[in-house]
């Protein structure tokens, strides 16, 4: 049922897009502007959600760290390279977001 | 106390200047005509590495490890940055340092954006790489079952 259900739900987006496919029918210009303007607004929203998450991601590590450390000052070295680590490969994802966004800023992939 | 913390990220540095510069002369020997390519992937370890930099100089002005001298006394760790404000500075102000590269980067001196991500992953791999040390070498690992 709830396969169906689904099976379904796509049918109907899939169609709901085939609807809002002359809106994309206009000049080439107006299409290649709307796209341009809407990636620079997905851009900003990566840029947000890739912050958020990657604060929250940090805090968890940071709180968790310091829990432990807490707990076993003995560890506290390894704990604390680990930490840095963590920290690290958190920040590298919100990097890529960030290079994608200003890709998307400034070096305007789809035109415009 | 610090030991062995420290040593991992060392080698976790070296393992990830060693990926970046293999990535920098992969892109260089299969677009030698395209040094954009080459100076995106140091461009982007430079950005991944001003992070480490910041992270780590937070982390050490938070989290002084105290090490003991043989007498018992505590002794001033290695890990103490020289100034502590300095290390704040540089944690709290690592994206906008971050933003600021990339886009002198990438804007003005037009690297490629894609070598770029390329180096940000050294990194990674080079975690990958020590975590695949680590199990190799620790008591139940593959290694020490062969050998």
């Amino acid at each position: 049922m709830l396969k169906t259900r689904s099976i379904l739900s796509a049918f109907v987006m899939l169609l709901v897009a085939g609807l809002m496919s002359p809106v994309y029918a206009q000049g080439a210009d107006a299409a290649n502007s709307a796209l341009v303007q809407w990636s620079i607004i997905t851009a900003g929203f990566a840029l947000a959600i890739a912050a958020a998450g990657g604060a929250l991601g940090q805090g968890r590590a940071v709180s968790s760290a310091t829990e432990a450390i807490a707990r076993n000052p003995g560890a506290a070295g390894e704990i604390r390279g680990a930490l840095i680590l963590g920290l690290v490969l958190i920040e590298s994802l919100v990097i890529y977001v960030l290079l994608i966004s200003l890709i998307l800023f400034f070096l305007k992939p789809f035109g415009g | 106390m610090t030991a062995p913390a420290d040593a991992m990220l060392r080698r976790l540095e070296r393992d990830a200047v060693i990926v970046a510069l293999g990535l920098a002369l992969g892109a260089v020997a299969l677009w030698p005509g395209q040094p954009s390519r080459a100076a995106g992937v140091l461009g982007g370890f430079g950005l991944i590495a001003l992070s480490y930099r910041g992270i780590r100089a937070g982390v050490d002005a938070v989290w002084t490890v105290p090490t003991f001298a043989p007498s018992g006394e505590p002794s001033a760790s290695p890990n103490r940055p020289r100034t502590a404000p300095g290390g704040f500075v540089k944690f709290f102000t690592r994206h906008a340092m971050l933003a600021l590269g990339a886009y002198v980067m990438m804007a003005r001196f037009e690297f490629d954006p894609v070598a770029m991500l390329a180096g940000v992953t050294a990194p990674a791999v080079a975690a990958t790489v020590e975590i695949v040390r680590t199990v190799r070498t620790r008591p139940g690992g593959s290694h020490s079952r062969s050998s």
